[in-house]
């Protein structure tokens, strides 16, 4: 008994350090908001386009990634295609790079660029094998910030709980492109910002170290 | 990550917290590119390389051999039963959130689940579209306005914040079923249970992990970015909504 109470003063005393003030309502606003913006902002037909875009873009994928008859270098080129495609390279590249962006030179970006676009290839292209079949989803829509569209879809196993796969699509000059992939709430791009940044930071500052990881991935 | 047993659990929580107030107070305020405040972040580093040792040594083989030894079938049978297990956690937590509907479908599911679906083995709500949604303590003290206080990686338990850190012990406390054990002195059957939850949930995470360890050059920011959304996630009960906003570039 004497443990339990000093456990609950220890909580206590750590909700007293960590809580200045007690909102209650805060989460259930955030949602509200978010409902009548995606009234506002984004047209039903807008939504089923964005929709039918990511849709479209993981039949494609489940196409070749269940075509026993492409080799690992065909499927990967069906990717590299499909990622030039749908998703806008250099908008996802240039937000994992953060403010560290203005610091780097033309050459610089240039380089990261590539290596990030082929990063990426080679982090997919090594998952082709486990697809089993899996079905893809898309479910429904809400707008997100000032001109994107978020579309959730969900992977479903065959058994077990789906996986919930929200697409940043944004429309631009007239074609939809990808920005973010974000699963079971992580954002892809903000990790690897995350990641990025870190690893400029604990190089002090240079650019050149992250680049180095990059060229040895 | 790795949960030995109850009482060591507990102890080195409460350890970790305590401790962590007094080392807070004296560190410098450190806050990463997310806006995470760390300032513990050498402490966590070390904390992480000791965990990451340890899994690889101990929980994430036990959790590929528990894999290659139960069909696909089995496992979900195991988590679906371990998910109906912590349903008195969860109605709890949806009542102190005042989210009445999802009290509602937390109630329904441990209902039908436990009724018709053999005592928890099998999730029949989710098949009927009534879907599990983890609640907490710590998403509670969140809807509730607290912070997250700062990230810290326990040793042996993985990432978290103060705020989650407290409300996980609160949780255990709350949980009716552990009392439960412990008054009939079936302590062993909670211990048993914690630890199937925890290779379950590891088994679940293979690839995840896997994914994290590779295609991150810094291991510690991104599992410590992806812990923070994905709690963000679960705080709101919705996944992609809480996701970054991505500026329109014209500076290519």
């Amino acid at each position: 008994m004497k443990n339990k109470f000093f456990v609950l003063s220890v909580v206590a005393g750590l909700l007293g350090v960590s809580a200045p003030s007690f909102a209650l309502s805060q989460g259930q606003d955030f949602t509200n908001q978010n409902t009548s913006r995606s009234i506002l902002l984004v047209s039903a037909e807008d939504g089923a386009q964005a929709k039918q875009f990511v849709s479209t873009m993981g039949d494609k994928a489940i196409s070749f990634l269940s075509n026993a008859s492409l080799t690992q270098s065909q499927k990967e080129s069906e990717f590299r295609k499909l990622l030039n495609q749908n998703f806008d390279m250099a908008t996802i590249g240039r937000f994992a790079l953060g403010t560290n962006w203005k610091n780097a030179s033309d050459k610089q970006k240039a380089e990261y660029q590539k290596l990030f676009n082929d990063m990426i290839v080679k982090i997919y292209s090594g998952r082709f094998n486990d697809y089993k079949g899996e079905g893809f989803d898309v479910a429904s829509f809400q707008d997100s910030g000032k001109s994107d569209i978020l579309v959730t879809s969900y992977i479903v196993p065959h058994t077990g709980s789906k996986i919930q796969v929200d697409w940043r699509v944004r429309n631009k000059n007239g074609q939809y492109k990808i920005i973010d992939v974000i699963i079971e709430g992580v954002s892809m791009s903000l990790t690897q910002r995350s990641d990025f940044s870190s690893v400029i930071q604990r190089g002090g500052g240079n650019f050149e170290v992250l680049l180095e990881h990059l060229r040895n991935y | 990550m790795i949960l030995h047993s109850f009482s060591l659990r507990h102890s080195l929580t409460v350890m970790a917290a305590s401790s962590l107030l007094f080392l807070s107070a004296c560190a410098n305020n450190t806050t990463s590119e997310q806006g995470i405040n760390d300032p513990m972040e050498s402490f966590n580093r070390n904390s992480l390389k000791v965990n990451d040792a340890l899994d690889r040594a101990i929980l994430e083989p036990v959790a590929k051999g528990y894999r290659k030894a139960t069909p696909e079938a089995g496992r979900i049978v195991v988590r679906n039963f371990l998910r109906n297990l912590n349903s008195p956690t969860i109605i709890g937590n949806e009542l102190l959130q005042g989210d009445l509907k999802g009290a509602g479908n937390a109630t329904a599911r441990v209902i039908i689940n436990t009724l018709a679906g053999f005592g928890g083995i099998l999730d029949l709500a989710e098949q009927g579209g009534i879907e599990y949604q983890p609640e907490d303590f710590g998403q509670t003290l969140a809807k509730w306005g607290v912070g997250d206080g700062m990230y810290i990686m326990i040793p042996l338990l993985g990432p978290s914040s103060l705020r989650d850190a407290s409300g996980q012990l609160v949780d255990s406390y709350a949980d009716p079923l552990r009392m439960y054990l412990f008054n009939i002195d079936e302590e062993h059957l909670h211990y048993t249970r914690v630890a199937a939850s925890v290779v379950s949930k590891r088994e679940e995470l293979i690839e995840v992990i896997d994914d994290l360890r590779r295609n991150s050059f810094d291991y510690y920011a991104a599992v410590r970015s992806a812990y923070y959304q994905h709690r963000q996630a679960l705080i709101n009960d919705q996944s992609g909504a809480t996701s970054p906003e991505i500026p329109e570039y014209d500076d290519f």
